[in-house]
């Protein structure tokens, strides 16, 4: 997982990005210096953290804990799992999305397709 | 259209809830490893991680993410020079390797690979552009000689993970990192801070590290023959230490002055690389290895024939 320590860095010092964008990924990215998700605030993006597939077991989504969270994927089981742990962290609401899936936690509206 | 700050104030208090949290978020239902339960189980008994150039090896020691590994062995033993070898298959096998040798300066070190690389003693100059070719991207030298302090291993650790994407990183050795032999806290707090940036950063520590002298040099040391804190060995995930045989050597001086046969003693090992703890693997034991020397290369049977670590990728 990256992306999540600038974000823990920046809330322990009393300030917050509006919505985190969260994408589960089925492999590991190369990157661009620029477009490293870790650099991603201080380019002047938005808060992004990127799910790899050798992230199993725990994953720690306290950093978004009251705020926006928007998270997609093309593995629809691995985003539902990624949903899991994104929830023990209470954020604001949640919005999913992948090909098949549209969950938003704060309208409560949601759409599996078959 | 009005523009939304992408970063706003926040008055909640983010510190004392991550304090608060810290238990509930990270003690955990066993279930939540159910994924990865199941993936080793199906993998069967697939041994995972970087191997050592020797084949006979791979079923037993790997270098995976994650961890950290002892190179231990007595001053003159080839513990380093081993350990370049080994660098070179990592980097092989298409993993990064970063460097930080406090002992030696970067040119002695690449020297030595190179030779280990060319397979003799005296590679022609355009050997280097081919050798450095092939190393571009994937092998990194920490230009840092004498004494460095843990906070420096830190970043260079750091470093390396996320911005060179190095799966491996050597530290040789932990004297020049921990000042003082005695100081024994200091070395249980840097092994233990090196724990645990092998494992938030998912790359392979490999820490030098010397034994403390024998009675007698043929006494092969163990895991219990560290110098320094008994923590060193206690924290780390693989002890591995290097012996050499030096009285073959004395053997064969002797035999070739007398003009007496030399095949029995060549058939005993230069050198043995002794595996006494392996947290993750089921094998401790003993390798045996014979080394060539024009190359600074151990090979894995008598025949004493160098690899080609340029090309060989799991080994011969």
């Amino acid at each position: 997982m990256k992306g999540h320590e600038p974000i823990i860095a920046m809330r322990m010092q009393g300030y917050t990005p509006r919505e985190v964008w969260i994408r589960v990924f089925d492999f590991e990215p190369k990157y661009y210096e620029w477009d490293e998700p870790s650099k991603s605030l201080e380019n002047g993006f938005t808060a992004r953290i990127e799910v790899y597939p050798m992230d199993k077991g725990a994953l720690d989504f306290r950093c978004v804990t009251g705020l926006v969270v928007h998270l997609s994927g093309t593995d629809d089981e691995r985003v539902l799992q990624t949903l899991k742990h994104i929830e023990r962290a209470k954020p604001l609401r949640v919005i999913t999305s992948t090909a098949n899936i549209f969950i938003d936690s704060a309208s409560r509206e949601s759409r599996i397709a078959a | 259209m009005t523009k939304l700050p992408i970063i706003t104030p926040d008055s909640f208090d983010f510190k004392r809830y991550m304090a608060e949290t810290e238990s509930s978020a990270k003690v955990l239902p066993a279930d939540t490893w159910r994924d990865e339960l199941i993936e080793i189980v199906s993998g069967g008994n697939r041994i995972t991680g970087a191997c050592l150039p020797w084949a006979k090896t791979h079923e037993n020691l790997r270098f995976r993410g994650g961890e950290v590994t002892l190179w231990m062995g007595s001053n003159g033993h080839g513990k380093s020079q081993l350990l370049g070898q080994a660098c070179l298959g990592f980097v092989a096998q298409g993993e990064g390797v970063v460097i930080a040798s406090f002992e030696m300066t970067p040119r002695a070190t690449l020297h030595r690979m190179m030779r280990q690389a060319a397979m003799n003693g005296n590679p022609p100059p355009e050997f280097v552009d081919k050798f450095l070719d092939w190393l571009k991207g994937k092998l990194w030298i920490y230009n840092q000689l004498g004494q460095a302090t843990p906070e420096m291993v830190g970043a260079v650790i750091r470093y390396a993970a996320t911005e060179l994407n190095a799966k491996h990183i050597v530290i040789d050795s932990l004297m020049r990192v921990v000042a003082g032999e005695d100081n024994y806290n200091a070395q249980k707090d840097f092994v233990g801070q090196l724990c645990t940036l092998a494992r938030d950063y998912g790359v392979h520590c490999h820490l030098v590290h010397h034994t403390r002298k024998l009675s007698d040099e043929s006494q092969i040391p163990g895991k219990f023959d560290s110098k320094g804190s008994g923590s060193i060995t206690d924290q780390v995930d693989q002890c591995l230490t290097v012996w050499r045989n030096k009285a073959k050597q004395r053997e064969m001086e002797t035999a070739i002055r007398k003009g007496t046969p030399t095949h029995e003693i060549e058939s005993k090992p230069d050198a043995l690389l002794v595996c006494d703890k392996n947290r993750h693997g089921e094998w401790e034991g003993k390798v045996a290895l014979w080394y060539h020397a024009s190359s600074l290369q151990y090979t894995s049977d008598q025949r004493c024939s160098p690899l080609d670590m340029m090309t060989v990728t799991t080994g011969g």
